[in-house]
């Protein structure tokens, strides 16, 4: 036997060595393979394609949606603002005691208390309105009178405050800031108390 | 990277996507006045001779064009599964070939055949930039197989084998082997004879070989005998047998593919040794190997030797 390849070019050899058929097949494999995989991105991009063509008028009313709920949301800017302070303060106006629920209470306390009569009084609240946290801070001063030919005026007096103090809602702190004395022969004792009451 | 896709055999592999391929050797005798192949066509070996004047058909001398539409492709390759797993394997009989004996001494450990080299080794040597060099062993093997005392020197022009590939590489086919047809002929009339006098005789030239079991102890190149008579090469004979006298009292084989077995004789009747005459009937396995041999029969059966001369690709 002679060597192969004898008498061919060193081109012809090059040739020989890489003209395999397990050379080509396997590059006709990778060919495929890259073909196949070309092929499904073009149908994928295709479908792609068609999708977008087909949700582009729902896309475009969706957007046309959008801004018009931008522009209502800009419009509405300052009562949602409003809306939200409010929200912040809703537990506050929920639990509120209104003062006219504390005046109404001192009036069933007089009312239970003959002998006692109102003559002034006087509610302040230190309530911040600028202060979302802030809170009813209830002063309330009343000035009245006890018939002094009835039994002992400051009995009559104490006796009320306690009345008082079962009406008002609890927390409320009544305090005899006058004790209604005897100084003479009038027929009326005055008297001050206060009141301090801050909602929870 | 271009010149790799456009020469894909992208058809091919359509169609065998789900089987292997199948390596097709074929032989094809290249000569000026005669072209033949033997190749197998359905799992038989089939010769055909002839062929040189269809046109596409392979030529020495100019890079003929083998395209799909000619002759030669239509009709002496039909069949015959000329793909780009074939391989061919040329033998080819011109003038310019050059045999010249060389010392392996001398040829020393360099493997490297350069033209430079080739002049150091054979300073009588022709226009050894234009061609290209082999070195074979006595046994006609590789020098790198084992190394002989004797070596021989082939010379083949570079033309000639651009010609060859080119024309297969138009096929997409490959060129496994291009073989000078003497060193063909040669081998095979060895193996009939391995002790003796060998010759050779083609169109172009006349081979005269003085083997010892097999293996070559002297070899020269002459002119092919019509040209030079049958005289001088007896003449050369005998200078041969003054070097190895017990060889050369053995009968001298003759054999030739361009000379029918009564040419052959009619040539060597004049020789003053005993001489055999190769002739087809040696061959006795031939008619079974060979389909359509009896046109010329030591052709095809010199294609056969070339076929089972070159070993399998050793890349696949």
């Amino acid at each position: 036997m002679i060597a192969y390849g004898v008498f061919t070019s060193r081109r012809e050899q090059n040739r020989q060595r890489y003209r395999s058929d397990k050379f080509y097949r396997g590059t006709f494999a990778i060919l495929i393979v890259v073909l196949v995989a070309q092929l499904f991105v073009v149908a994928a991009a295709a479908e792609l394609f068609v999708a977008e063509k087909r949700i582009e008028p729902e896309t475009r009313a969706i957007e046309s949606r959008r801004r018009e709920l931008a522009s209502e949301e800009e419009r509405y800017a300052p009562l949602l603002r409003k809306l939200r302070i409010l929200t912040s303060l809703r537990s506050l106006i929920v639990n509120r005691t209104p003062s006219s629920r504390l005046i109404s209470n001192i009036e069933e306390g007089f009312s239970a208390n003959e002998q006692v009569g109102l003559i002034e009084l006087k509610l302040s609240n230190r309530f911040d309105p600028n202060d979302p946290n802030s809170k009813d801070d209830f002063t309330i001063l009343i000035t009245g009178a006890i018939k002094a030919a009835s039994r002992n005026p400051t009995a009559v007096l104490t006796d009320f405050t306690k009345t008082l103090e079962e009406r008002l809602p609890k927390g409320a702190n009544v305090g005899i800031v006058r004790n209604a004395v005897v100084q003479g022969a009038e027929a009326f004792v005055p008297f001050d108390l206060r009141i301090h009451y801050v909602s929870k | 990277m271009m010149q790799f896709l456009s020469s894909y055999p992208w058809r091919y592999y359509l169609k065998t996507f789900f089987r292997k391929g199948r390596t097709v050797r074929g032989v094809l005798l290249v000569k000026e006045d005669r072209v033949s192949i033997l190749s197998p066509v359905g799992g038989k070996l089939v010769f055909s001779g002839g062929l040189r004047e269809l046109k596409g058909a392979p030529s020495l001398t100019n890079s003929s064009i083998a395209g799909s539409d000619t002759a030669f492709r239509r009709k002496a390759l039909a069949n015959r599964a000329v793909n780009h797993l074939f391989e061919w394997i040329f033998v080819v009989d011109i003038p310019e070939v050059q045999i010249h004996q060389i010392d392996s001494q001398r040829y020393g450990s360099t493997r490297d055949l350069t033209s430079r080299r080739v002049t150091e080794l054979v300073p009588s040597v022709l226009k050894a930039d234009l061609a290209d060099w082999e070195l074979v062993n006595s046994k006609l093997e590789p020098v790198e197989q084992d190394t002989t005392p004797v070596c021989i020197l082939w010379g083949l022009p570079k033309s000639v084998i651009k010609n060859l590939e080119g024309w297969s590489r138009q096929l997409g086919s490959v060129v496994s082997a291009i073989l000078p047809l003497p060193l063909v002929l040669l081998e095979q009339s060895i193996t009939l004879s391995p002790t003796g006098f060998n010759v050779v005789l083609t169109s172009n030239h006349t081979v005269i070989a003085l083997s010892q079991d097999g293996e070559i102890r002297l070899i020269t190149r002459v002119d092919p005998i019509k040209r030079l008579g049958a005289s001088q090469i007896d003449a050369t004979m005998g200078s041969f047998g003054d070097t190895f006298p017990e060889i050369a009292q053995l009968p001298a084989r003759f054999i030739s593919s361009d000379l029918s077995s009564a040419e052959l004789a009619n040539e060597t009747k004049d020789f003053s040794v005993p001489v055999v005459s190769t002739s087809p009937s040696e061959f006795l396995d031939l008619e079974e190997i060979i389909q359509g041999y009896r046109v010329a029969p030591l052709e095809a059966f010199a294609l056969y030797r070339a076929l089972c001369l070159v070993p399998p690709n050793p890349h696949h």
